[in-house]
């Protein structure tokens, strides 16, 4: 059911809520979480297909934006989406995410049921679901 | 012929009362009312003149006086010709020395055998009116010397060839501590540590300066640095191109601004806390709460969130304490500035 969905989220119980939140809403079962930056962007390379990934922005070592920017310049599959999921509330970050062309949306934490619902929806993403 | 209408007041110290006599006909010939007075001695003459009562439009001076050598006289009357013009009147024995009075200040001088009336009006109206024109011109540079040396404002001249100071103000004197016998011996460059300090320009530009300041770091006489805003001007003193420095002291206008700078540093680090860190346990605790409500955990599940909601409340705890720390530091220099 759903698209393969990568979490990437330094904090583990966001990554647990999050996986539940994605499982539950009926959004995804294929679920990989990372803790990291780095090693999502390897297994992302090295993956290389159609996905929804939820991003934070505040890791250490490599951020989100980080990562986006290098996927940005790698010249991986344009049907990767990303979701960035910030607990920031600063409305910058907002606008910085919309440069990036895998961003499809900006959400703050927590994720909930409902944001996954409406996420399903969203137009960048709704013909994913559409089969379901 | 129609004479002149003007009230012109004259004082002629002569003691030959013939020629005396002579002036004041040809006076009248040509002007209508010569308002005439007539002296004898030089000694007489001078309360009248350094008195301020009596006002004289010209004075007509008689070169060889009883009671007064030549060379006396010269020296009198420089110090009169900056209130009066005076013409001379002479013999042709003492042409060569009229001719010097001239470099004295005196107006023009007249030989007595060759006065006629025309000669002698042309004389008195010409050297009334340059006289006119010399005063206005010496009290407007006295103008300028005044805004110079009483501007509040440091201000020095110094020959942009050698770079050494011609002249200085009593602001730059007080504000930089070396006399003036000191300043006039030091050059531009010893006065001036730092050539261009482009930072602290900026800084004053974001302020609203204009462009073509320079900020100058300068060394006072105790040994303490001042950054100073600097605007020069040439300007052309007797025929010469000199500069013309307007040095304002922005030391302290810099000082306070790098404290503003950094309260505002660290106002943006608080700011930043509370957007992303406080946000990030917050958000943690709302997304727990939610899962719990909807149920559907086991026992162990359950232990785990309560342990996620503890330290999530831990860590509010630290960065609250955290928050509070850095506000207090950004106030307390702020006031340490003050």
């Amino acid at each position: 059911m759903g698209v393969p969905v990568i979490i990437v989220d330094d904090d583990a119980a966001v990554l647990f809520l999050h996986e539940v939140m994605v499982r539950e809403s009926n959004f995804a079962d294929d679920i990989k979480s990372f803790s990291r930056a780095e090693p999502a962007l390897t297994y992302l390379e090295a993956y290389d297909s159609e996905c929804v990934i939820f991003l934070d922005i505040n890791m250490p070592g490599m951020s989100g934006w980080d990562f986006l920017k290098r996927l940005d310049d790698s010249d991986l599959n344009d049907d990767i989406y990303v979701i960035v999921v910030s607990s920031s509330l600063n409305s910058l970050d907002r606008k910085i995410a919309k440069n990036y062309k895998h961003v499809v949306d900006f959400v703050e934490k927590p994720l909930n049921v409902d944001v996954c619902e409406r996420l399903k929806k969203q137009n960048s993403l709704k013909h994913l679901f559409a089969g379901g | 012929m129609k004479r002149d209408e003007r009230s012109i007041r004259v004082l002629l110290i002569e003691d030959n009362p013939g020629d005396a006599l002579l002036v004041e006909e040809y006076l009248e010939e040509y002007i209508l009312r010569p308002d005439l007075k007539h002296v004898e001695r030089f000694q007489k003459a001078k309360p009248l003149i350094t008195d301020g009562n009596e006002n004289y439009d010209i004075i007509l001076l008689d070169l060889t006086l009883p009671d007064i050598s030549k060379e006396q006289l010269i020296e009198n009357i420089k110090h009169l010709a900056v209130e009066y013009p005076v013409v001379i009147l002479t013999g042709y024995s003492d042409l060569e020395f009229a001719v010097k009075s001239l470099s004295m200040g005196v107006s023009d001088y007249l030989v007595k055998d060759t006065i006629s009336s025309l000669v002698l009006y042309k004389s008195v109206l010409y050297s009334i009116e340059r006289h006119r024109f010399i005063r206005s011109l010496r009290e407007s540079e006295k103008r300028y010397m005044d805004l110079f040396q009483l501007s509040p404002a440091p201000m020095w001249v110094y020959d942009p060839e050698t770079n050494a100071i011609l002249d200085v103000n009593e602001a730059a004197i007080n504000h930089y501590g070396y006399s003036k016998e000191e300043f006039l011996g030091m050059t531009q460059s010893a006065l001036c540590v730092k050539d261009s300090n482009e930072d602290a320009a900026e800084k004053i530009e974001a302020l609203g300066s204009a462009s073509d300041r320079t900020i100058q770091s300068h060394r006072k006489k105790n040994g303490t640095i001042i950054n100073v805003e600097i605007i020069n001007n040439y300007i052309y003193f007797k025929a010469c191109k000199r500069v013309i420095v307007l040095a304002t002291d922005v030391t302290e206008k810099l000082a306070h601004l790098e404290a503003i700078e950094l309260q505002n540093k660290q106002l943006r680090e608080i700011a930043w806390m509370q957007s992303h860190v406080v946000r990030a346990p917050v958000s943690r605790l709302m997304g727990i709460i939610d899962l719990m409500k909807t149920g559907e955990l086991d026992m162990a599940e359950k232990e785990q969130m309560l342990d996620f909601i503890f330290s999530s409340a831990e860590e509010l705890d630290e960065i609250i304490r955290d928050i509070s720390a850095k506000s207090e530091e950004a106030f307390s220099d702020l006031n340490k500035e003050k």
